[in-house]
């Protein structure tokens, strides 16, 4: 990085957190600290609930996946808009009118106390451990490309959210998340036109997308039902459905978002539109990662983009090995260049027998390619078996530091960063406010003052911080933690919504029911799970279903129970 | 709408609700059909 990038870099955080603070600045309250006396605008409502959905690895990961898999990634987002409407008519008119800081306060009016206590425990386990895990993820990213070092990195990233976030409380992360989202849409978009623009002068956009087409990276829509199978239009749209619908409605990180909507008309308009924009955001995101693709046809891809572990393995036992994948690969980029520049002939003279036969000897070739990276995966594994081996988060950052120009550079690392401080930033917020509302309120100082609850929220804010800061550094040590505190949050989502789908829609049923049945469906969850019965999207699903099955089955037999008794 | 939030009476930009959740829901129907098209066009 250059001076000038560490210039926008700086001037860029620096900027957005004044402004934050500065936009707060005067006396506060704990409606205005934890809810921002519910004054927001819709379209504050709809950019901070996209900005703590869009965390840094939605912009480092997501491209990868266009390159490496193409668009089908996309469908995993079809049934947000859907989520969204249900929220609409449901959710948000309960919370707002009930005049709830949590979404589980709404469990104790509803149910009973210790069915609100379960869940914002699930709630607080599974946050402040993967809270832990967004600072460390993209931390791990920059320190490996950059050369930062990554304890240092984890606790910037998460020390100077902590810093705001206490400072100015929700209203600071809302305006924040403001300008981080207008920094992230300005960025992308520019990152989309460069790689478009550095494509030889005869390939433009529509041309782009054919080769692309032709190597299968165009592969938007798969209307097969197959469980196992992670993306396609049923699981989108069912499981992502369910999986939206419990991350926004259930999880207070999104709550406590739409809940600082000045009314309920404000904070259902910031609702749709986030059900209109993020189809459309996740596609053009993962659609420049198809263009860097494209672009890596025409110029030499590096065999792997972790630059840092090939370099590695030059100097070990496996050199030789290694030297041998290289030169196999050398020959791989040449055969690239030459099928997609004779494609692109064969497109212009609508060749359509060449076209055919040009698409099936550039599918041979990046199958080739990708066994020549497993081979290369294998031997970074048995070098150094702790080395982040998932290329698709290093493939975008590789290609804006080796192709972009100065100052484009320091602003797409400020886009990491302020993605990350977004989602980092409303974690923060949702476990002070769950930690004081739903524990330290309700169970040992029901009684205190305004100012004493506020103070409350503030440490309780910096001690959440300094556990997830922590908790990042310690995963620093425990690479795949990673993967397996994703699967637990899905294992507590689906449990989560069926609680409030029995809350909503269930009228009938009692807290004792509902409180046995989430314990029974957390059981049935992680044995599907354990038993690998099906792809982590559908435990969603399944979670919710058993609650609702279980607790109307439970209510039956208590009440049952109870006309024996009388 | 809800009458008893006196908020509601604030000049907002108020939609009819049913009209823009069928919008919602139409605009995700014409993403996927282009992205359909988008599938098959480029195959």
């Amino acid at each position: 990085m250059s001076l000038t990038d560490w210039t926008v870099l700086g001037a860029t955080l620096a900027f957005i957190i004044v402004y934050g603070v500065w936009k707060n600045r005067g006396d506060q309250n704990i409606e205005g600290y934890l809810l921002a006396n519910q004054s927001l605008p819709w379209y504050h409502v709809c950019l901070s609930v996209m900005a703590t959905q869009a965390s840094a690895i939605t912009f480092l990961s997501a491209p990868g996946q266009g390159f490496f898999d193409g668009l089908r990634f996309v469908q995993f987002y079809f049934g947000l808009p859907l989520a969204m409407v249900v929220l609409s008519v449901t959710f948000i008119p309960i919370f707002h009118r009930l005049k709830v800081y949590t979404a589980y306060e709404y469990l104790e009016n509803r149910f009973d106390h210790r069915v609100r206590i379960f869940t914002a425990a699930l709630f607080l386990i599974s946050r402040g451990l993967s809270t832990g895990l967004s600072i460390y993820a993209p931390a791990i990213i920059l320190s490996t490309i950059l050369g930062w070092d990554i304890n240092l990195t984890n606790v910037l990233m998460g020390g100077i959210v902590l810093v705001y976030s206490v400072a100015g409380g929700t209203k600071a992360i809302s305006y924040t998340h403001v300008q981080q989202m207008l920094i992230v849409t300005l960025a992308m978009v520019a990152a989309g036109w460069m790689v478009v623009h550095l494509l030889p002068s005869n390939v433009g956009f529509k041309e782009a997308l054919q080769v692309a087409g032709k190597a299968g990276r165009l592969n938007a829509i798969d209307f097969k039902f197959d469980p196992d199978s992670r993306y396609n239009i049923w699981s989108g749209l069912i499981g992502g459905f369910f999986l939206q619908l419990s991350y926004f409605g259930t999880d207070q990180s999104q709550v406590g978002r739409y809940l600082t909507g000045q009314s309920i008309g404000q904070s259902r308009l910031g609702l749709m539109m986030n059900g209109l924009l993020k189809v459309p955001m996740q596609f053009l995101i993962l659609l420049v990662g198809v263009l860097v693709f494209t672009f890596y046809q025409y110029n030499p891809a590096p065999i792997f983009f972790n630059t840092q572990e090939t370099e590695k393995l030059k100097t070990s036992a496996y050199a030789a090995d290694y030297a041998l994948l290289e030169r196999q690969h050398q020959r791989i980029v040449e055969n690239r260049k030459t099928e997609v520049t004779q494609l692109s002939a064969a497109l212009d003279r609508d060749d359509e027998v060449g076209i055919l036969r040009l698409k099936k000897m550039i599918q041979a070739t990046d199958g080739e390619a990708k066994a020549i990276k497993k081979d290369v995966v294998g031997l970074i594994k048995k070098n150094n078996p702790g080395a982040d081996t998932s290329d698709t988060n290093y493939v975008f950052l590789r290609f804006v530091l080796d192709f972009l120009p100065h100052g484009l550079i320091g602003l797409l690392i400020a886009v990491i960063f302020s993605a990350s401080m977004g989602s980092i930033a409303a974690a923060y917020s949702s476990l002070a406010s769950t930690t004081v509302v739903d524990v330290y309120k309700r169970y040992y100082r029901p009684e205190a003052s305004e100012t004493h609850y506020l103070n409350a929220s503030k440490v309780a804010m910096i001690g959440w911080g300094l556990f997830c800061i922590f908790i990042s550094l310690f995963a620093s040590r425990m690479g795949s933690m990673i993967e397996a505190v994703n699967i637990l949050g899905s294992l507590f989502y689906g449990v989560i919504l069926g609680i409030f789908i029995v809350a909503f829609y269930c009228k009938h049923i009692g807290a004792k029911a509902t409180l046995y049945a989430a314990v029974l469906s957390e059981i049935g969850v992680v044995a599907v799970w354990y038993f690998e019965l099906t792809a982590f999207l559908w435990f969603n699903v399944i979670g919710c279903l058993l609650v609702v099955g279980f607790a109307w089955t439970l209510e039956k037999l208590i009440l049952k129970k109870q006309h024996g008794r009388t | 709408m809800t009458p008893e939030d006196p908020r509601e009476s604030l000049p907002d930009f108020v939609p009819s609700w049913q009209h823009l959740y069928w919008f919602v829901v139409g605009n995700l129907v014409a993403i996927i059909l282009f992205l359909y098209w988008l599938t098959e066009a480029f195959l």
